[in-house]
């Protein structure tokens, strides 16, 4: 009965593996087609690798990027909140008009900003812990509440943001082609994978994601450990939203909510290994999953192809790997049937 | 064991989950008709019951395949797509050509045929259905914007307009002045499907699958059976929808039925239904709609600003879980 | 000093009903107490308010002469007392040494989770069992008798001074019962305090020194294991003499025409199943866990799929690829796990029964026949005697032995003719007296003419309802025994070597 247990690690990392491949195979494509190098010309002059869209693509990644720790974190507790794109928008919007109607400085402002965000986390954690409010549903009801007071806020148009320290923050570039914005919300990623993995907080959300009952029973404080999880996947989601302001230099009543950057998070965390039940995935292979989407939209639309067919590849991905996921546990099952004969 | 009497009657509708939402509906309409009449508009007319039950249609064919859906324990986040996308082929066929009768029915027909795509992938594959439905949403309207550009010389995605004056009737024209064919359509369908969840073996296997899908096919329901029927209904449901929708605005449109995906999903919800727990019916659910509904054409009259509006839209669900919540509590003291 | 644990007037009321009343007995430590009641005797309840799961509403508890009071689990963790629930409350996808020593990983001395000691901890622990388990695997991935092994490590890990036990054999072969009383014993001697609740008689008299009896939320009396009888135990449990359980039983023994025919069937876990089943026999499938008999039973059904061999039916071959073909063909199942498998919980006993027949249960076609459906259910509680009062009850709030009444009524009311009925494990997790209820009903099949297969892990019981014993190891027949023949040694032989 003694199962090597480095085999089962491989497989749960399995799926971060694949994606990466295809990742890679992506990237390839894209440069081939894209760029000179098969006329002999350099990988890195236009195309895919041109600083020009390099940076863009990985100026789009930010909003995606930081709801994708904290939705990653909160699916693996066994929780869901649908509404960050809203709430990112509401902060945003809080943060225009503090800025426009204050005479407070852009970093006291800012960190009000995360306030706000952490206390419509501890708001969702109150819903759903004391009144039992399954999240999904309550979250999206709080997602049109959010987009309506950030609406009045703005009196649904631009506001737009001035404050010359606050906008150099998206313009600070590493090597003039990374955004620090980019890599902070990957160094958030990277953080939250820390924490899943070698901190016992971290195993204690795993726990309350897969049996909340036993893990009670065991001493595990479940209310404190969502709750936080509430509150940091706002705070998170809050930081990218203003770093997105930082970025457009203006806080849009609309332009969050309507690219739906919260359903592309959720799909590359579920794409990436995190099942909807909770309690078991990672934060590498959701990364992963994310770049692989952003680099197949940007692939598609640098060869020019019709926006249209992105959304259409997006999704046919989406299915593709599950159909993957699916053939892969079809195998994992049999070679359990024959290990117990 | 013999139903309890009158008194015995009205204890066990105290105990529906409908109960308290009519009555949620009946403060609504008093809240609004005083709002109203206090800043000089009416609320309490028929215009207006005209309005909410007008505006309800489309999104009511959603809820009934949502509805349908939830009750077994999955969801169709691809339904409002492939309605869009009925409409845009329907467009399509009558801007080429094709009699308007045959149009439509193409329509309906594409509906029922992604139906039957979800239903493959989600029965073969074992996907749950929320990932599964929300790919092929993406997949559909990438199609779909794709079958907009067809003959366009700069393969251009596009609404497709059309004029055709037997659709538009269907479309727009009134029956007994106030009420339009789009309602009495809708409101028969609708009753046939809520009957066939409450009273006939298709809503039993339904409600049973939805409790525990692992025993209710080791009793012999054709688990793989139900779920495709109830995609085909979803899928089908929406086609009907967004082909009568191209009708009304003699247009294939690519944003259609967008808010209806939630105001049927939310209805749903609204109305008790609860996801796998074989509890509520489509009856709930269309009273669900009314209340959201009620609300929005309730909201214009009384002149509020569209951000309060969309406030208290999402404050509703709010007060719909709150509801539960409240009954469960006082139910669990007893 | 040695420890005791004392229950004192302890009462406790849920809405109409008097749950627990008045019970009094001291549990002392280096002996093992067994609690004995029947289904709804009290004794959940008793060990979820020694857990300070639940709060008593009269009494105190006494924990070496000092009352304590439990608000919560955790309180009881801390006073050094653990229970072991019949559930298992693990966490799947987690590694067992993660699930053992759950909401207690160890840190290093930076604050982080220290795996290495994690490991190091948790292989001490396995090596104490003797079982071949790996510390990092996940615990999901583990047969049923080690995850309850798991279970029992979970308790182990914390040294409690009270541990109670509740079914922890019910999934359990016997190698790993014996490593669990070997634990015991041992615990006995440490001086622990040890509450052992069990329906198997046998268990109690191996493993405990005292037995005290619950009847109806009562307590009864104790006796020393060494002084009483199994006949006096059941008498106190269930206030009536009946007898022997077995000895009692009108069993069938005419038998009509071969109806049920396997050739060399194979499926991916089983392999050259060979049957051939009379009407009116009841048919023994004995083995220890994992030997392929529920493989058997589902492939017969058709809920798994058949790589070859042949299934004759009356004499004609039959294909099942779905439940529904083989319940149409007249073979019903009672799965293993009545809750998860056989039953919608959250619907009533109506709903419930009439489950296969919805398609019969019609008027003009689709409409639902709900007087027949009433009917059904009403003749189901009757003919079974099923204790509730009323057919609109959720089965979630009936009691193990009375939700399995319904799935037997399931499957024997008059719009089924269910010519092959294959009891998979029928009486897990249910009262001596319930049990001896089913064993008649089983018998009662038999003499109706169907063909009944009867799998069980409880040598005892099938040896003593069945006509003949089929014995299976490793996916194979080892042999048959006819019940002249058998004994607990000679089955017990055929299910453990090849």
């Amino acid at each position: 009965m003694q199962k090597k247990s480095n085999a089962f690690k491989r497989f749960a990392s399995g799926t971060g593996f694949k994606l990466l491949i295809v990742l890679i195979i992506l990237i390839i494509i894209a440069v081939l087609i894209s760029s000179d190098v098969l006329k002999g010309g350099s990988p890195f002059g236009k195309g895919f690798f041109s600083s020009i869209n390099l940076r863009s693509l990985l100026y789009k990644l930010v909003l995606p990027l930081f709801m994708l720790s904290g939705l990653g974190m909160l699916l693996i507790s066994g929780n869901i909140d649908l509404s960050v794109a809203a709430q990112a928008t509401l902060c945003n919007a809080f943060f225009a008009v503090m800025m426009r109607d204050t005479n407070l400085p852009w970093w006291v402002v800012f960190i009000l900003g995360l306030v706000l965000a952490a206390v419509i986390g501890l708001l969702h954690s109150i819903m759903v812990l004391k009144l039992n409010f399954p999240a999904f549903i309550a979250t999206i009801g709080m997602s049109s509440v959010y987009t309506g007071i950030a609406g009045w806020l703005l009196n649904l148009t631009n506001v737009n943001v001035s404050d010359k320290a606050f906008l150099s923050i998206a313009k600070t570039t590493l090597f003039d082609l990374i955004p620090l914005t980019t890599l902070v919300g990957v160094l958030i990623v990277f953080i939250c994978q820390f924490v899943l993995s070698r901190t016992r907080f971290g195993r204690n959300c795993f726990a309350t994601g897969g049996n909340k009952f036993a893990s009670r029973l065991a001493g595990i404080n479940t209310n404190r450990i969502t709750t936080i999880l509430f509150m940091v996947c706002s705070v998170i989601t809050a930081l990218g939203g203003l770093f997105y302001v930082s970025q457009t230099k203006k806080a849009d009543p609309t332009a969050v909510t309507s690219s739906a950057p919260n359903m592309t998070a959720l799909s590359a965390v579920m794409l990436g290994g995190v099942a909807f039940s909770g309690g078991t995935g990672g934060m590498v292979g959701p990364l992963i999953a994310l770049l692989v989407m952003q680099v197949l939209d940007n692939v598609l639309t640098v060869i020019g192809v019709k926006p249209y067919w992105n959304t259409f590849a997006v999704g046919a991905l989406l299915i593709l790997a599950l159909i993957m996921d699916y053939l892969a546990a079809e195998k994992r099952r049999k070679a359990l049937l024959a290990a117990v004969q | 064991m013999t139903k309890s009497k009158s008194g015995g009657f009205f204890k066990e509708l105290l105990q529906k989950k409908v109960f308290p939402l009519i009555i949620l509906l009946i403060v609504e309409i008093v809240v609004f008709s005083l709002w109203a009449s206090g800043i000089g508009s009416k609320f309490f007319a028929i215009t207006t019951i005209r309005n909410i039950l007008n505006n309800m249609v489309f999104a009511a064919f959603l809820t009934i395949g949502a509805g349908c859906l939830m009750l077994s324990g999955n969801m169709d986040l691809s339904a409002s797509t492939i309605g869009a996308m009925a409409g845009v082929v329907c467009a399509w066929s009558v801007t080429h050509s094709v009699p308007w009768y045959f149009a439509m029915l193409i329509g309906i027909i594409v509906g029922i045929l992604f139906g039957l795509l979800n239903a493959f992938i989600i029965t073969k594959f074992r996907f749950p259905s929320f990932i599964a439905t929300l790919g092929m949403s993406s997949v559909v309207r990438g199609l779909m914007y794709f079958a907009s550009s067809i003959g366009k010389e700069d393969a251009s995605a596009q609404n497709i307009n059309f004029t055709n004056d037997i659709m538009y009737d269907i479309g727009n024209k009134k029956l007994f002045s106030e009420f339009t064919i789009l309602l009495v359509i809708m409101l028969i369908i609708y009753i046939i499907f809520a009957i066939l969840v409450a009273r006939t073996k298709f809503g039993t296997k339904v409600k049973m699958l939805g409790g525990n899908p692992i025993a209710a096919n080791l009793a012999g329901i054709n688990s793989k059976g139900i779920i495709t029927l109830l995609y085909v209904i979803s899928g089908g449901m929406a086609g009907i929808a967004g082909t009568l929708f191209a009708c009304k605005m003699q247009q294939g449109s690519l944003q259609a039925l967008s808010t209806a995906q939630f105001t049927g999903l939310t209805g749903a919800i609204l109305g008790g239904i609860s996801f796998g727990g074989g509890e509520g019916g489509l009856g709930g659910a269309f009273v669900g709609m009314l209340i959201l509904n009620t609300f929005t054409v309730g909201m214009s009259v009384c002149n509020v600003n569209s951000n309060l509006a969309t406030i208290f839209n999402g404050l509703l669900l709010i007060i719909a879980l709150a509801l539960d919540f409240f009954r469960q509590a006082r139910r669990n003291k007893v | 000093m040695e420890k005791t644990f004392e229950l004192r007037g302890i009462g406790k009321s849920f809405p109409g009903v008097r749950a627990l009343n008045e019970i009094n007995f001291t549990a002392k430590g280096g002996k093992v107490l067994a609690l004995l009641g029947e289904n709804g005797a009290g004794k959940s309840t008793l060990l979820k308010i020694m857990n300070g799961d639940l709060h008593n509403d009269e009494g105190q508890m006494l924990l070496d002469g000092q009352p304590i009071t439990l608000h919560s689990p955790q309180d009881a963790l801390a006073h050094g007392i653990s229970v072991i629930y019949q559930e298992r409350q693990l966490i799947p996808y987690l590694s067992v040494m993660e699930n053992i020593f759950l909401g207690d990983l160890p840190k290093t001395k930076s604050g982080l989770f220290d795996r290495r000691k994690l490991i190091k901890d948790t292989q001490k622990i396995i090596d104490d069992f003797g079982l071949p388990i790996d510390p990092q695997e996940p615990v999901g991935m583990l047969n049923v008798a080690y995850q309850q092994m798991v279970e029992i490590m979970k308790t182990y890990r914390r040294n409690p001074d009270i541990i109670a036990y509740d079914e922890s054999t019910a999934p359990l072969t016997d190698s790993e019962i014996k490593i669990l009383f070997d634990l015991i014993r041992r615990q006995k001697e440490e001086g622990k305090v040890i509450i052992y609740v069990s329906h198997r008689l046998n268990e109690i008299f191996e493993i405990s020194d005292e037995i005290v009896v619950l009847k109806d939320g009562n307590y009864v009396t104790t006796l020393q294991t060494a002084q009483t009888t199994e006949q006096e135990l059941i008498k106190c449990m269930v206030g009536r003499d009946i007898g022997d359980t077995y000895a009692n039983l009108k069993r069938n023994d005419k038998y009509g025409d071969v109806i049920l025919e396997v050739k060399d069937l194979k499926t991916p876990s089983v392999h050259d199943i060979n049957l051939t089943i009379r009407k009116g026999e009841v048919v023994g499938l004995a083995g220890l866990v994992g030997a392929g008999r529920t493989e058997v039973a589902r492939a017969l059904f058709g809920a798994d799929p058949v790589l070859s061999g042949e299934i004759l039916l009356d004499g004609k071959p039959v294909h099942f690829h779905t439940p529904r073909d083989a319940i149409n063909a007249g073979i019903a199942l009672c799965p293993e796990d009545r809750k998860d498998q056989g039953l919608v919980m959250y619907r009533t006993i109506r709903d419930n029964v009439s489950m296969p027949v919805i398609d019969k249960t019609v008027k003009a076609g689709i409409f639902t026949d709900e007087k027949k459906m009433t009917e059904l259910g009403e003749n189901a509680v009757k003919k079974f005697d099923i204790k509730t009062p009323t057919i609109y009850k959720n089965v979630v709030e009936l009691s193990g032995g009375n939700q399995q009444k319904v799935i037997l009524g399931r499957w024997t009311n008059e719009l089924m003719d269910t010519k092959v009925m294959i009891l998979d494990e029928p009486t897990k997790g249910i009262d001596v007296g319930t049990k001896a209820e089913i064993y008649q009903m089983v018998c009662d099949f038999a003499k109706q003419g169907m063909a009944v297969i009867f799998i069980s892990s409880e040598l005892t019981e099938v040896i003593n309802v069945a006509d003949r014993i089929v014995v299976m190891h490793n996916g194979h027949i080892t042999g048959e025994v006819k019940r002249e023949d058998a004994t607990e040694e000679n089955v017990l032989s055929l299910a453990m070597l090849d």
